[in-house]
């Protein structure tokens, strides 16, 4: 092997050189990258290969020699290549220029037009020196490679000139240049012998790395790893104890005239010195670029973690803002997430930030992050086009939040939410490192915001009544068990508000006034709730309210007001006013479970119904605890007789008037109706209908043939089948009924019950053949208490039939003639005795 | 930040990027900008009571809606509503009123309200003025603290008085002097001032008014060759400019021509607004070295366009108002039939050669909608995806404007006519351009028989006697003569009764103001033919 002066720098310079090539090749291909990467290429090749020349390794030196010359003719186009691209030049001519100069310059040197390879010849001491026999060509190639030279230089100034040399990175290109320019005049110093133009090959390619870094073109970490520096800095100890301490101590004993002594110590004192300063600033840059990398992993992964279990868009949000507070030294952060059509404040770090805002998803930055990057420098920003169509009112928002970043939280093409961040306190620029790990958290972010929010949207959906924005019933029967439980130890109010006459309403004035008018309510209620309780949709006019820790005064109390406001509504124009009934029942006083608390303030809400309306009812005595279905049925009827009201007691009278009537034409159908009527109600009840409807299904019961009337007691009390024709006329009676009610005003509600009391669940029934759920309730009630009646009643003709018998009957055509869930209901009443002719006799009546 | 930090802090490419960018805007995005900020302004106008006044309630949401919404509108309508200059029932809250002239001394002033917000823009945009003004190609950046500018425009409350204040909030340059802390002194004694100022320290910028700009040019000249002195006897020079008047001196003699500006300034920029502006081009860009570069401002419109280094026409400003044109063969039926509104286009709907009426709905809180300013403008091109580029034209044909310093209306003419007592017959008025391309106002009047025999007419008495009138009615009349170094009202005696006559043979009613030039000549042509009978007398 051949002894070459200074290798260890060749060396350096080749290992630096390799290791940035294949670093960037695993990078991400930017045009600069690319350049970078070949110019790295062409200084490793004319490095290498001059070493290689040196040490006369196979295949020679000439082989060497040109392949060396080459890359070193190439260099300046590499360097024109790099700097146009960093500069983003569009000098198509120049470059065309470049690359022929370059190109001619090649293929006459690959010729040995300019430069012969050196003569080999071994002086005495053993040494090899190399001998160049420079021809007047050399000065062509000289001349255009000073020429290309030149136009880099023109490029640069230009680009100061048009771009200002504050330029990200610009300052560092122009000094790595004169480096290299510098290092290459040295080496034409006589007797020179130290590398100084590899020297600058290397400066010149580092300070070309960090004016990557500052355009943000890579991390730096990609390039630079703990071991790496650890080396460099065991290298630059091990050169600095080769290279210094005897120079150093030669010096301090020749020119300070120091002892052996003393000049050691002098030299260890300063070696050491050294050493800590290298230690600290190694322990700075290790802080700077891999404790801070590390400590931003351990941050994403954090939360990374934390969204994947969360489905609580507000926890997000605090995490998030803690997180990004944890690592970027940053003011206030606000998120903003989508809502009708702008982004709205919805999480702030700062608790006394200013009022709630929001930023129309219409707004230029909204276009910059969805079309351009996906963080918006608002300083940056400024010299956007887009700034100048950003509004006043965005402007001053901006500035009155300090706002200094915005990152978008984008899924895909779709912004799904903003994150700001205000009041910078250091520097005025955000690092690559720290752009890069907002918008990784940003994304992480963006899908666990919308995760959440869907959840919230769809646990929303399921809780809330669409029409009123009120929670709806379904969350009331879960709420309404929790709410008993926890309010065990104090006490939990429940106000039924029951619209008066909404029917009515909606009939006069149309359904969408009516749900207008529900929506108005539902606010009422929610405003005069507030924060003490929560308001449900019960049913279609009726409200609930659950008030923990109420008595019955206070929620008295607010029931007063809720209905002055309900009250408050009327403006006069419709001819029907509005008003509402109110019930309460309060636990534990009034009720031991919650069961208990809706059946007692429903019995609440039906009696001030049935007192006129427009009244307050509170539960107060207990009533008495019933056993079964048929009691309670029993105790509605009882209560309907007796109701104070005045409405109610008109509606009797009616009622009594009508069946008199019929019991003198026909009892049969007198007994008959009473029996549906007492079969339907106790149906009711264990169906789980509310106070009201069963009643009406009582009433409805007694009154279901009151069509018959109309009907000849030849037909009513023939003994044979029927005709054809009788059969049509005794179809007739529902008809006949519904006339006779319809006259009858107050008691027009009874109708939908009558009407349908012979339709089938597969519809093909009568008088309209509507089938399922179509057929109102009460009807379907009305249908199976009549049909068990006809079969167990004796009639002219025959005997009644067996329970038994008719239970099967029943059994045998639910789902045909019956609702299937009705029927089961019906049959495990007649199991449990609750139905049966014999007890029904004997039942509390209307009837005097 | 301000724009002389920024100067420092920013590369050249973001300032020209935040300043002048708009030039690289596409169309689309450039309409983008438009219809944004027109949705921001529809927001504060329809809830403004003006603006609800003007609507009748109504809201709209865009453009399409405005249009079909809003008629086009004058200062007429407006003024009620300005005139006392309310604190509220705007758009937004008025800063500053700025005034002018309306209609001479029919209506002497109207006035316009500008909010910070406009305030902001129009400072931004005289930035971007600033730095398109020195630059000769794109990213050129020549702008600097404490550059001097010479400054030919009027105090507060005009609109160009807010020109020194908000530059100074942004950048601290040297005003020769600053118009608005020497309100107090005359005219030429502020050009006096410039001058000395000048001398001392040298001219980085030039604005003014295309006429003034002259004028002050033209007094220059005189000064720097020892004619009438503007004080620059006692005038302070600098060694650099001592050296320069010397050199200038030299050429001067052996050229054989005055002492010319150019000769002892190096301007950055020169800056001319105005309607004739472009008639001093040529004189303005010989005694500076300089081509002036063109723009629009108004008192209604705040700072709309200008001219870059190419000087090949004005882009408008894409946040300062939304832009509608009407096109001119609309104006011509709407001249003729008053009640006719004309329909108009937007930015991306103008095309190359023709010629446009602005409507400017006023952005950012302005209390402008649809408003017609009354200029004419040339689309010089248009097409493509670039900007399209327009020249000022001049004002809208009812209404002849003489360097930017007097308006003159049909009904002021009537009204100076009527004040003078002059026994007048049928009469027209024309806007004409001298052999050296200066304007000046060229009335075609008949003199009524009855005048004819009782006194003498001729055509200079007759000028001369209605220019005093001009000048009582219209005070801004009186500094015409001065700016433009001549008699601006040129009188052609006709025939009496013959615009009558001349209208019955060929079926054409010529308009007052400003009939067309074909016309005019076609008639004095047939007066040749035309003999004049007493019966045939049109009674004025």
């Amino acid at each position: 092997m051949m002894s070459v002066p200074f290798l260890y720098v060749n060396l350096t310079a080749l290992a630096c050189y390799a290791l940035l090539s294949i670093t960037f090749l695993a990078s991400k291909k930017t045009p600069e990258i690319l350049s970078f990467i070949c110019l790295l290429l062409d200084f490793t090749l004319w490095t290498g290969a001059s070493v290689l020349m040196r040490l006369q390794v196979y295949p020679g030196v000439n082989f060497w020699f040109y392949v060396s010359i080459l890359a070193l003719f190439a260099l300046p186009l590499f360097c024109y290549l790099f700097i146009s691209m960093f500069v983003r030049s569009n000098d198509f001519f120049t470059r065309i220029f470049v690359i022929a100069t370059t190109l001619v310059i090649l293929v006459c040197e690959a010729f040995g037009v300019f430069l012969q390879p050196p003569a080999v010849r071994r002086l005495e001491d053993g040494q090899y020196v190399f001998l160049y026999d420079m021809q007047w060509p050399i000065y062509i190639a000289l001349f255009l490679l000073i020429a290309i030279i030149v136009a880099i230089f023109l490029l640069l100034h230009r680009t100061v000139k048009e771009k200002g040399s504050r330029s990200p990175g610009l300052k560092f290109l122009i000094i790595g240049l004169v480096a290299l320019a510098v290092g290459n005049m040295m080496q034409i110093i006589p007797h020179n012998v130290f590398p100084w133009d590899t020297l600058s090959g290397i400066v010149f390619a580092l300070l070309l790395l960090w004016a990557l870094y500052k355009r943000h073109l890579f991390r730096m970490t990609l390039i630079v790893s703990r071991s790496v520096l650890l080396l460099a800095l065991a290298a630059l100890v091990t050169l600095a104890s080769l290279y210094f301490i005897t120079p150093l101590k030669t010096t301090l004993m020749d020119t300070l005239r120091l002892d052996d002594n003393a000049a050691t110590t002098w030299v260890v004192v300063v070696f050491s010195v050294l050493l800590a300063v290298s230690y600290f600033l190694l322990r700075r840059l290790l802080g700077v670029l891999f404790t801070r990398e590390e400590q931003q992993n351990v941050l994403i992964k954090e939360f990374s973690d934390f969204a994947a279990q969360s489905l609580d868009t507000g926890a997000i949000m605090e995490k998030l803002v803690q997180t990004i507070s944890e690592e970027i030294p940053t003011g206030r952060i606000n998120v903003c997430l989508p809502e009708d059509g702008r982004y709205v404040n919805r999480y702030t770090s700062d608790l006394l930030a200013p009022t709630p805002f929001s930023i129309s998803s219409t707004s230029p930055c909204l276009t910059y992050l969805h079309d351009q990057e996906p963080y918006l420098i608002l300083e940056e920003f400024k010299g956007s086009p887009l700034y100048l169509s950003l509004w006043k009112e965005e402007q001053d928002l901006y500035r009155s939040l300090d706002l200094h970043c915005m990152v978008a939280l984008r899924d895909g093409g779709e912004i799904t939410g903003l994150l700001l961040l205000s009041n910078r306190e250091r520097a005025l620029h955000f690092s690559y490192a720290e752009l890069t790990f907002l918008t990784t958290l940003s994304s992480i972010a963006s899908i666990a915001v919308k995760h959440a929010t869907l959840y919230e949207q769809m646990y929303r959906e399921a809780r809330i009544d669409s029409l009123t924005n009120v929670y709806n019933y379904r969350y009331f029967v879960e709420d309404i068990n929790d709410e008993f439980e926890r309010c065990r130890s104090s006490s939990l109010a429940l106000l039924y508000v029951d619209l008066d006459d909404l029917k009515l309403y909606n009939l006069l004035n149309g359904a969408r006034k009516g749900d207008e008018v529900l929506c108005r309510v539902a606010e009422i209620l929610t405003r005069a709730t507030g924060e003490n309780g929560k308001v449900f949709r019960y049913s279609g006019k009726v409200f609930a309210v659950l008030l923990p820790g109420y008595d019955m005064r206070r929620t008295e109390e607010l029931a007063r007001g809720i209905q002055k406001k309900i009250h408050a509504l009327n403006d006069g124009t419709s001819p029907q006013p509005l008003s509402a009934s109110c019930g309460i029942c309060v636990a534990p006083y009034a009720a031991s479970n919650p069961k208990e608390l809706m059946n007692n303030a429903d019995l609440a809400v039906f009696n001030a119904k049935n007192s006129g309306k427009h009244t307050i009812s509170i539960f107060e005595n207990a009533r008495p605890v019933f056993q079964n279905s048929a009691q309670r049925a029993q105790y509605i009827i009882a209560h309907t007789e007796k109701s104070s009201s005045a409405t109610r007691r008109s509606n009797t009278a009616i009622i009594n008037s009508l069946t008199a009537a019929i019991d003198a034409k026909d009892h049969y159908t007198f007994a008959h109706s009473r029996n549906v009527a007492r079969y339907a109600a106790v149906l009711a009840v264990a169906a789980g209908l509310n106070d009201e409807q069963v009643s009406v299904i009582y009433e409805a019961g007694l009154l279901h043939d009151i069509g018959k009337i109309s009907i000849s007691e030849s037909i009513l009390s023939k003994q044979g089948k029927l005709t054809e024709e009788e059969m049509e006329i005794m179809r007739g009676h529902v008809n006949n009924s519904i006339d006779m009610i319809r006259h009858l005003s107050s008691m027009d509600y009874l109708i939908p019950a009558v009407v349908g009391h012979h339709e089938r669940w597969d519809g093909k029934g009568y008088p309209t053949g509507i089938a399922r759920d179509d057929i109102p309730i009460t009807a379907r009630c009305l249908a199976l208490a009549d049909s068990f009646d006809a079969m167990t009643s004796d009639r002219p003709y025959r005997k009644g039939l067996p329970v038994s018998y008719a239970a099967e009957q029943i059994r045998k055509n639910e789902g045909t003639q019956f609702d299937p869930t009705l029927s089961e209901i019906f049959l495990s009443l007649l199991k449990q005795g609750e139905i049966s002719p014999a007890n029904m006799e004997d039942g509390p009546s209307l009837l005097p | 930040m301000r724009f002389q930090e920024e100067l420092k802090c920013k590369s050249r490419e973001q300032i020209w990027n935040e300043y002048c960018g708009y030039l690289d805007l596409s169309l689309p995005d450039y309409m983008y900008v438009q219809h944004h900020l027109l949705a921001e302004q529809l927001k504060l106008w329809s809830e403004s009571r003006l603006g609800q006044t003007m609507l009748h309630g109504q809201k709209p949401k865009n453009s399409e809606e405005l249009r079909h919404m809003l008629p086009l509108t004058s200062y007429r309508d407006y003024a009620p509503f300005l005139l006392p200059k309310p604190s509220d029932g705007l758009p937004g809250e008025p800063i500053i009123w700025i005034q002018t002239t309306w209609e001479g001394g029919l209506r002497p002033i109207k006035v316009a309200p500008y909010t910070r917000s406009m305030l902001d823009t129009y400072r931004h945009h005289l930035v971007t003025l600033s730095i398109l003004g020195c630059s000769r190609k794109k990213g050129d950046i020549r702008v600097k603290k404490g550059d001097r500018i010479l400054y030919g425009g009027a105090p507060l409350p005009y609109a160009t008085g807010l020109m020194p204040s908000l530059l100074s909030e942004t950048i601290a340059y040297d005003w020769l002097p600053d118009p608005n802390e020497t309100k107090d002194e005359s005219f030429s004694q502020r050009i006096r001032d410039g001058f000395s100022l000048g001398m001392q320290g040298g001219i980085d910028y030039f604005f003014g008014v295309g006429s003034v700009a002259h004028y002050i040019t033209e007094n220059f000249i005189r000064t720097l060759s020892g004619g009438h002195s503007s004080g620059g006897s006692k005038t302070k020079v600098s060694p650099r400019l001592a050296l320069r008047y010397l050199r200038a001196k030299s050429i001067s003699k052996r050229d054989k021509r005055p002492i010319l500006p150019k000769d002892l300034f190096h301007l950055k920029a020169f800056f001319y607004t105005g309607p004739d502006s472009r008639c001093y081009t040529r004189d303005l860009s010989e005694a500076w070295g300089t081509v002036p570069l063109e723009i629009a401002a108004g008192t209604e419109s705040t700072c709309i366009a200008c001219e870059t280094w190419e000087h090949n026409g004005m882009v408008f400003f894409p946040d300062a108002c939304f832009y509608e044109f009407i096109p001119e063969s609309e104006l011509e039926r709407c001249r003729f039939d008053p009640s006719y509104t004309p329909r108009t286009c937007l930015m991306d709907g103008v095309e190359t050669g023709r010629n446009y009426e602005l409507v400017i709905s006023v952005l950012h809180g302005g209390a402008f909608m649809r408003y017609r300013i009354g200029d004419v403008y040339r689309c010089v091109s248009a097409g493509g995806n670039s900007l399209p580029r327009f020249i000022f034209n001049d004002r809208v044909p009812s209404v002849i404007d003489i360097a930017s310093f007097t308006r003159i209306t049909e009904a002021g003419v009537k009204e100076v006519i009527e004040l003078s007592g002059a026994d007048m017959g049928d009469w027209l008025m024309k806007k004409e351009y001298n052999s050296q391309n200066r304007p000046f106002l060229h009335m075609y009047a008949e003199v009524s028989p009855r005048a004819l025999r009782k006194s003498a007419v001729q055509a200079e008495i007759l000028a001369d006697h209605l220019a005093a009138y001009f000048r009582y009615f219209d005070s801004d009349y009186s500094d015409l003569k001065k700016m433009l170094g001549m008699e601006p009202l040129q009188i052609t005696l006709l025939k009496p009764g013959l615009i009558a006559a001349y209208q019955a043979k060929t079926g054409v009613t010529l308009p007052k103001i400003n009939p067309g030039v074909l016309d005019i000549n076609e008639m004095l042509q047939f007066e040749k033919a035309y003999t004049f009978r007493d019966e045939e007398v049109v009674a004025p």
